[in-house]
């Protein structure tokens, strides 16, 4: 089974939802309250075994039993057993080219059937399971909604381990015929003598074979046994132990990698997985283990030991966004009860390695390089001082890398997607005239003024003791005597005609020609050192390398001038990093 | 198992001819028993169905190895599934609609989702009195052949379905063989192996004789033979009520109107049943007249309708219904009163409890020789009450739509039974009863002859001018 279309309406905090679904291993991310779980417990209920499925007045969007609740879901890779006529075979849909539902005719193929179930439930609070049809419905069981596969793994999966109703270690021992689940309860009852318990050891066997690819730790070996803690004897009393240790004693994240096998392998038709916050409990190194474990596959590469035909989780964690491909992140958005779920495109795939934080975030800075990553780090710190220890990332922002010239595509795509963005990089002619259709879709844009780009604006604007400091820092990092020799160079060829240029250059030289007293001067000897810390910019392309295009270097830099930013307020650089800081915090 | 059954089996594309009384129904149950899975199994007439379906629980047939339907009934179901690729928008279908339906449904069956459904859902088709098919419905079944193996039983001689609309009925030796391998046929006249083994031989031969169109005699050791007069039939029908509790079929010659059954139950004053055929037009055309009356007209319609259904009405209350048809006072009326009072509100109000309620007392009136009506359509009379009820649940629009209705549901619960019928050969295809009666019995066609004359399983009455008779 796969799910090809989702539609809600007043569901909790979901007025209306219409997602087409094209994807198999489905990543809902979002910022807290866009409604993910909701998304899951929608499904869930949906395509839930359980006939009493309880409802309350809170299941309704604010509150309100007037909105009836219409969860419809269209899935695909029917079960044989829905397909027969006497049980869903009447009901069965197309997805049409148009990405509209309709009867299925010549060139539809088996891919493309549908069955489209549909949850409603109304004032009465009484769930109501329906297949669609193209002139009626029909009510559906729970136990042919069972056939469609659906498990949700839950937070609380102790029962998963006992041989009570329904669960998947029952279940596992049904297709096992020779088992008697009833005799084995009286079994139990009648005091677990020596050794009765064989046939159900088998299948705790059976399930350490399932259980162990996912990073499980069996001590001992898996086998029945009757719940140390139960008072009564029954066989929702007899459960899975690791030698002496009740299963459900393991640790939460064990608990969930169990449970999640025992799942799949009961689902022959492909299992639907549904995982909240799936990094919940688990180590890094094993979440990934779950993360590769639960990526469905397609039918033909199934096992015996069933498979997954589609998985929903929602997650937080930058170590599951590192494991996926970008195309399996979803980003959930909710806006007044309207909720959307849109899908990432490949070309963020750069991302998911280099700030996979990114994704998780709800506001993004889009700098132009690493340049201006660097200097809004430094800049931060300043910022979490001034702002009760508040920053960026309390403020749910994450910096990126535009790269360039694909800055601007990255910001309007991540726009569309929900982010709030702003742009932060250089001025240039290409910038200043996309700027107002950037404004037009919410994009903040920061530019500096005179189409200036950063090393300039630094070097003309950053007063002159942190310049100095800046000095020193790069110094350190590229070797004084180095760093000299290569800036009496070129400022040679660009300004050898008017300004001194001792031999041997040492840095009070160069503090001296910073502080050339010619205001004209003293501009074009930073712009020429702007160009050379920048040698991309300079005309006719320089050579050499620039002196902080790294991260880590700018941020050094920042870090030599951001405290003394006030004495500048004036300075575009001032004013700038001002805006930013308006935005950051919201005013 | 029979040979039959065998080679059904064995065959997954296979023709079986089976004369009147001789185990058909008994094979196909067996041949659906002894098959694995689950197999459609098709045939024309709610009567046909039920008689399966009782050979079925005979047997103790597991319900799941079978699904049971007419073939319009399953192709109307697959067409309100799928009503775009079938072109037919739902509602009640009417004659017309129906080689539509068919058509269409063959149609759907070519496309590739529904050979999926259809291949999950059965594990062969087997169709029962295939000589009735027409060209639309041999198609249909042709559709289905291509996904799964087909068998098909039936005998060309009881071909009696005529079309109005020029439709063709298959061919056995052109369309059935050429496509079906034909199996031996049945030997064995098992219907009168217990009941009358000389009716079952001497059939044998008329079945021959008739397939020859040679004239054959009435032997008296056989059959008794009446000669035709103007109360022969009558005289013959109350002669067979002897027989107690047996039951009786009273054939009559006509083949698409009923009123000569009518007339002659009424004659026989209810001790007989005329029935009504499966979509039951009278039943439609009074619920029609009802939902385009108003006021007095109400009333008038329900005098109408139980007069067609009893005797006494007609004349006893014609006083009250031309004062209801001319809105004239009543109260010069003695008699009556209450019925008056009751249709009065149904007038009114329409009030369906009161319609109902002046039905139930119609059927108590006297006349002055304190006689009481006798129901001789209580197949319509019971089926009025049946829409009525469903009617006044609320949940149809019309009286029509409830009438439709209250039919469908008869197809599922099974027809109601009565000891005794007038019937015309249609209706009473493919079912058996221990005695018939053929009323003036030179006027059926030899296949309308063949079905008359296999009906009865102990005994077999034959009304008519000469001695002997000829098929034509």
């Amino acid at each position: 089974m796969r799910i090809r279309h989702l539609s809600i309406s007043n569901f909790r905090g979901i007025k209306e939802l219409d997602w087409f679904i094209n994807g198999t291993n489905i990543c809902l991310i979002g910022p807290n309250n866009s409604t993910k779980t909701t998304i899951l417990d929608a499904i869930e209920c949906v395509l839930s075994p359980k006939w009493n499925l309880i409802f309350s007045d809170t299941d309704f969007y604010q509150l309100n039993p007037a909105n009836t609740i219409k969860i419809v879901v269209s899935v695909s890779d029917i079960p044989d057993k829905l397909l027969k006529i006497y049980n869903l075979g009447g009901y069965i849909w197309a997805l049409k080219a148009d990405n509209s539902f309709g009867e299925p005719d010549d060139k539809t193929t088996d891919g493309d059937c549908l069955l489209r179930i549909c949850l409603t439930v109304d004032r009465n609070l009484e769930p109501m399971w329906e297949a669609l049809g193209h002139s009626d419905k029909t009510r559906i069981s729970a136990a042919d909604r069972e056939l469609l596969g659906m498990s949700r793994v839950n937070t609380y999966v102790d029962r998963d381990f006992s041989w009570g109703k329904n669960t998947p270690l029952t279940r596992i021992t049904q297709d096992d015929a020779t088992v008697n689940l009833a005799e084995m309860g009286r079994t139990a009852r009648d005091a677990l003598k020596t050794n009765p318990l064989t046939d159900l050891d088998k299948v705790a066997e059976e399930v350490e074979k399932f259980v162990k690819p996912y990073g499980v730790k069996i001590e001992n070996k898996l086998r029945a046994g009757l719940d140390p803690d139960s008072t009564s004897l029954g066989r929702g009393n007899l459960i899975l132990h690791d030698g002496e240790i009740p299963v459900y004693q393991y640790g939460l994240g064990s608990k969930r990698l169990i449970s999640i096998a025992m799942q799949k392998s009961i689902t022959k038709n492909g299992a639907i997985v549904l995982i909240d916050e799936i990094e919940h409990g688990l180590e890094p190194y094993r979440l990934c283990q779950l993360v590769r474990f639960i990526r469905p596959f397609p039918q033909k590469m199934a096992t015996n030991a069933g498979y997954i035909a589609q998985t929903f989780f929602t997650s937080h964690s930058v170590s599951v966004l590192m494991e996926l491909q970008v195309t399996e992140l979803y980003v959930v958005r909710s806006i007044n009860g309207m909720t959307s779920v849109k899908q990432f495109e490949k070309q963020f795939q750069p991302f998911m390695r280099s700030s996979p934080q990114a994704f998780l975030s709800p506001r993004i800075i889009v700098c132009e390089g690493p340049t201006e990553v660097g200097l809004l780090r430094a800049v931060d710190k300043l910022w979490i001082e001034n702002h009760n220890g508040l920053g960026m990332t309390s403020n749910g922002i994450t910096l990126i890398d535009g790269k360039g010239s694909t800055m601007t595509e990255y910001a309007q795509k991540l726009r569309s997607l929900g982010y709030e963005v702003l742009i932060f990089g250089d001025a240039d002619t290409d910038m200043e005239q996309k700027r107002d259709a950037l404004e037009k879709e919410n994009i903040k844009v920061i530019l500096w003024a005179n189409e200036a780009y950063t090393e300039m604006r630094l070097l003309l604007d950053i007063p002159i003791v942190a310049l100095k400091n800046v000095f020193i820092y790069l110094f350190m990092e590229h070797g004084e005597d180095d760093l000299l020799n290569s800036i009496r160079d070129k400022l040679k060829n660009k300004l050898g005609n008017i300004v001194n240029l001792p031999q041997p250059f040492t840095k009070d030289d160069l503090f001296d020609l910073l502080e050339e007293p010619d205001r004209e001067k003293n501009i074009k000897i930073r712009e020429a050192l702007a160009t050379i810390a920048n040698p991309s910019k300079s005309k006719g392309k320089g050579k050499g390398t620039a002196w902080f295009k790294r991260t880590d270097l700018a941020e050094n830099v920042g870090d030599c001038f951001v405290n003394e930013l006030n004495q500048v307020s004036s300075s575009d650089l001032a004013q700038k990093f001002g805006e930013i800081e308006k935005w950051v915090y919201g005013s | 198992m029979s040979d039959a059954v065998k080679e059904l089996l064995q065959h997954d594309h296979a023709s079986l001819v089976a004369p009147a009384g001789y185990g058909k129904t008994e094979t196909i149950a067996q041949f659906v028993a002894q098959s694995e899975g689950k197999q459609l199994v098709l045939t024309h007439t709610h009567a046909g169905v039920q008689s399966l379906a009782k050979r079925f629980k005979k047997y103790s047939v597991n319900s799941s190895k079978f699904e049971l339907d007419t073939i319009s009934g399953w192709a109307l179901r697959m067409a309100n599934y799928y009503p775009q690729s079938t072109a037919f928008t739902k509602g009640i279908p009417s004659g017309d609609d129906w080689p539509v339906i068919v058509s269409g449904v063959a149609n759907l069956l070519k496309f590739p989702f529904i050979k999926r459904v259809i291949s999950q859902s059965y594990t062969g088709v087997i169709v029962d009195e295939y000589q009735d098919c027409n060209l639309g419905h041999h198609s249909l079944i042709l559709a289905l052949a291509e996904v799964l193996p087909c068998r098909v039983v039936g005998d060309p001689l009881q071909g009696i379905y005529s079309f109005a609309k020029g439709e063709k009925l298959v061919d056995w030796d052109i369309d059935v063989k050429s496509y079906f391998t034909s199996i031996s046929e049945l030997t064995i006249p098992y219907r009168w192996q217990n009941t009358n083994l000389r009716l079952g031989g001497w059939l044998k031969n008329v079945r021959e004789k008739i397939y020859a169109e040679q004239t054959f005699d009435l032997p008296s050791s056989v059959v008794n033979h009446v000669v035709l007069s103007d109360s022969s039939s009558r005289a013959t029908c109350y002669r067979l009520m002897r027989t107690q509790n047996d039951t009786v079929v009273a054939i009559h010659p006509e083949l698409k109107h009923a009123n000569s059954c009518h007339t002659l139950a009424s004659q026989l004053i209810g001790n007989y049943q005329s029935i009504e055929e499966v979509d039951a037009k009278e039943l439609q055309k009074h619920a029609k007249k009802f939902d385009n009356a108003t006021g007095n007209q109400r009333a008038v319609v329900f005098i109408d309708f139980a007069s067609d259904c009893m005797t006494i009405v007609s004349s006893e209350l014609r006083t009250i219904r031309a004062n209801f048809e001319n809105s004239k006072s009543q109260t010069l009326v003695k008699k009556n009163k209450h019925i008056i009072d009751l249709l009065s509100d149904v007038a009114q109000t329409g009030d369906i409890s009161k319609i109902k309620n002046s039905l139930k007392a119609m059927r108590h009136i006297v006349n002055s020789k304190n006689e009481s009506p006798s129901l001789y359509r209580a197949d319509l009379f019971d089926s009025m009450m049946d829409a009525l009820t469903l009617f006044e649940s609320g949940n149809y629009a019309s009286l029509v739509e409830a009438a439709w209705n209250a039919r469908q549901r008869q197809k599922h619960i099974g027809r109601r039974e009565y000891t005794r019928i007038v019937s015309r050969t249609l209706l009473i295809k493919g079912l058996e009863y221990q005695h018939a009666i053929l009323l003036d019995a030179d006027k059926f066609d030899s296949k309308n002859l063949y079905v008359a004359l296999t009906r009865g399983s102990t005994s077999l009455t034959i009304i008519s001018k000469e001695p002997r008779l000829t098929p034509k």
